[in-house]
């Protein structure tokens, strides 16, 4: 069955279409070098052609979606936001800098939101962010950002 | 020949063997990981090969090369998230193979046409390296720009979706390379005054939260699906009639590598974007192609396997490294106070051979490496999601931090893992987005420098015959499915008007 063109369609090609053009318009308030140390082009000719460029795709896709129109999306599952806020739950955990809380945090919590129900698992699970922070500072000289558990590590290590 | 035996004979040394054993493994490990790449695997051995004899510091950098580009492939089949960025066209057709229960034969495609293409790039370089870096002194940035434009060019038939947002995504990749100081005049774009933003957007960060984050949303939206019992046939590995299915594949994508890898350029992901494209153009199966093709994937890992033994030819001839792993393997050399240069080819014999030695010792290890623990690997996929995917959300986060120890490149990845996850939903393509990015740098700088040499009339770059031809195979590869479209309506009109007169 050939689907029909709605105006929520179009959604993404708009959001593309406005970042295009913001990004032309603040090409716009970028600084402009003399001629001499230009020698090629100035700093907001390339960013400009290339946000020119998607803004005529967006408007050839847009043509190409109104003669074969998308298939609907379905609706995404109850899940997938919970997902979404868990990984905003990760994103504020960071800025509170406790990086090791938000990843011993999330790993488990995804797992049980997801289904996962055994305790010996979920307990593996909020292990493994340890055993994968001790991989990458050992072996991979990774140094993760201060916290009051990461200083317990590294006074240990 | 004399070159090999010698460098063989190097290689006798039992020690030698088993560093280039240990070597290999740890470039697997490390191209597996997220995040961290062959360059952070030759970055993180420099300092370990400065108290070797050149010999080995080399051979020990060469290996790690290797082996952490072949590797990228794994995590690009199994999980959707490529270990490097010249893995990134392995994930449109390894993955969904993966997802069929078929890991194990993507893998065994994956670990043959790798071995294969990097054991006939490194015999191919040992006989026509000098003649190659002499081709590649040819190029200017004229031509340089052509072929990356020309590159890009593909990106309008990659993925399977609708041309013009493959090519948005990959023009919106281009857009984001801008982001930061722009480097010729130091002044400062799209930072909103931010520090974070100064250095740019790093592409790691990107291509894990493009790929493996969102692949983790994905994953959550598909949590309710009874899914398939694949059982055994995920460990499977592929027969003879997959061999003889790729082996034109194969071959056409090693030749396609060796070349575009011997220009200085990012030529591993070019050169499977363009040998992957060229698959498909000739596969009398092309509507697999994005649905988990044997021969996508063929050409993805020849064509990048065999570009990393052609990096090394600028790197050594000319001392211009072909790829940002080839600029390390060059400071190494630099270390050990070895020259590179034209002359290096008559004067450093024995180095030369011991390299070549090992690149092909090394590409011979990864058929065990890839065969042996391509079922091991294979099994990660049998694993219960809820376990599997907040794992490898845990190790997206971590190999993001890793690599330039940011928080704020975390931030840059969960943003990306969200845009990701919408893009694949609206029908854009992700891969021409990453793509995008690692050439957008080079796109602008190669057109920079042509406007400049020809004093702001870039017109004159179509007077180069190298470019000119780039630019028409552009215009060719843009025009091709509207060609194609438009013999199919002529010939259904034919069809037509012969059925009419039939009756």
């Amino acid at each position: 069955m050939r689907s029909t063109f709605t105006l929520r369609a179009a959604i993404p090609l708009a959001v593309v279409t406005l970042v295009a053009l913001l990004a032309v318009l603040r090409a716009f308030s970028f600084d402009e070098v003399p001629a001499i140390l230009a020698r090629g082009m100035q700093p907001a000719t390339f960013p400009q052609l290339v946000a020119g460029l998607v803004v005529v795709l967006a408007g050839v896709a847009f043509l190409q979606d109104l003669r074969r129109p998308p298939a609907p999306q379905t609706a995404l599952p109850r899940i997938y936001y919970l997902t979404v806020l868990l990984m905003a739950l990760f994103a504020a955990l960071l800025v509170l800098n406790l990086f090791l809380v938000a990843l011993v945090v999330v790993t488990p919590g995804a797992a049980l939101m997801w289904g996962e129900r055994r305790p010996l698992m979920l307990i593996i699970m909020a292990l493994a962010p340890l055993a994968a922070i001790v991989l990458f500072d050992m072996v991979f000289e990774v140094r993760f950002p201060r916290s009051p558990l990461m200083n317990l590590y590294y006074q240990w290590s | 020949m004399d070159l090999i035996l010698s460098g063989f004979g190097a290689l006798a040394n039992p020690d030698l063997l088993m560093l280039i054993v240990i070597t290999t493994l740890v470039g697997t490990v490390i191209g597996v990981l997220p995040g961290l790449s062959g360059t952070t695997g030759a970055a993180l051995v420099l300092p370990f090969t400065l108290t070797m004899d050149p010999i080995s510091a080399v051979v020990v950098l060469a290996t790690i090369y290797g082996s952490s580009t072949f590797a990228g492939c794994i995590t690009a089949i199994l999980i959707n998230t490529p270990g490097t960025s010249a893995s990134a066209t392995t994930c449109l057709d390894g993955y969904p193979l993966a997802r069929r229960g078929e890991a194990g034969r993507a893998i065994g495609i994956a670990t043959l046409s790798s071995s294969f293409g990097g054991v006939i790039s490194v015999l191919f370089l040992l006989f026509a390296a000098p003649l190659l870096a002499g081709i590649a002194y040819q190029f200017g940035p004229p031509e340089y720009f052509a072929l990356t434009i020309f590159g890009l060019s593909m990106l309008a038939t990659i993925g399977g979706g609708s041309p013009a947002k493959n090519l948005i995504a990959g023009a919106m990749g281009v857009l984001i390379a801008t982001v930061g100081v722009h480097l010729a005049t130091g002044i400062e774009r799209y930072t909103f005054s931010s520090d974070a933003l100064y250095d740019g957007i790093g592409f790691v960060p990107v291509m894990i939260g493009l790929f493996g984050i969102a692949e983790f949303l994905r994953q959550s939206t598909e949590l309710g699906l009874k899914r398939e019992v694949i059982g055994m046939k995920a460990t499977r590995l592929p027969c003879w009639a997959d061999i003889r299915r790729i082996r034109n594949t194969v071959l056409r994508s090693t030749g396609i590598g060796t070349f575009i890898g011997v220009l200085p350029a990012e030529g591993a992901t070019i050169a499977s974007m363009i040998s992957y494209n060229e698959a498909r153009r000739t596969s009398k199966n092309r509507e697999e192609f994005g649905h988990g093709s044997i021969e996508g994937v063929a050409a993805s890992e020849a064509a990048n396997n065999s570009a990393v033994g052609g990096s090394l030819v600028p790197t050594l001839a000319l001392g211009i490294p072909g790829s940002p792993t080839a600029a390390i393997i060059l400071a190494g050399l630099l270390a050990q106070g070895v020259q590179p240069g034209p002359t290096l080819f008559t004067e450093q014999t024995n180095l030369l051979s011991a390299l070549f030695a090992a690149l092909l010792l090394g590409n011979i290890l990864f058929i065990g490496v890839g065969l042996g623990g391509a079922k091991i690997y294979a099994r990660i996929t049998q694993m219960p999601v809820p376990i599997l995917w907040p794992l490898v959300f845990m190790f997206s986060v971590l190999g993001a931090y890793a690599i330039r120890q940011s928080v704020f490149d975390i931030y840059i990845t969960l943003a990306f893992g969200l845009v990701g996850f919408l893009m694949q939903r609206y029908g854009f393509s992700v891969v021409s987005l990453a793509i995008g990015l690692v050439l957008g740098a080079m796109v602008e700088q190669r057109l920079d420098q042509s406007v400049a040499m020809y004093d702001g009339n870039w017109l004159l770059m179509f007077t180069r015959p190298i470019a000119l031809a780039f630019f028409a195979l552009t215009l060719l590869t843009l025009c091709a499915p509207m060609l194609a479209r438009w013999r199919q309506k002529r010939k259904a009109t034919r069809n037509g008007s012969g059925q009419g007169t039939r009756f």
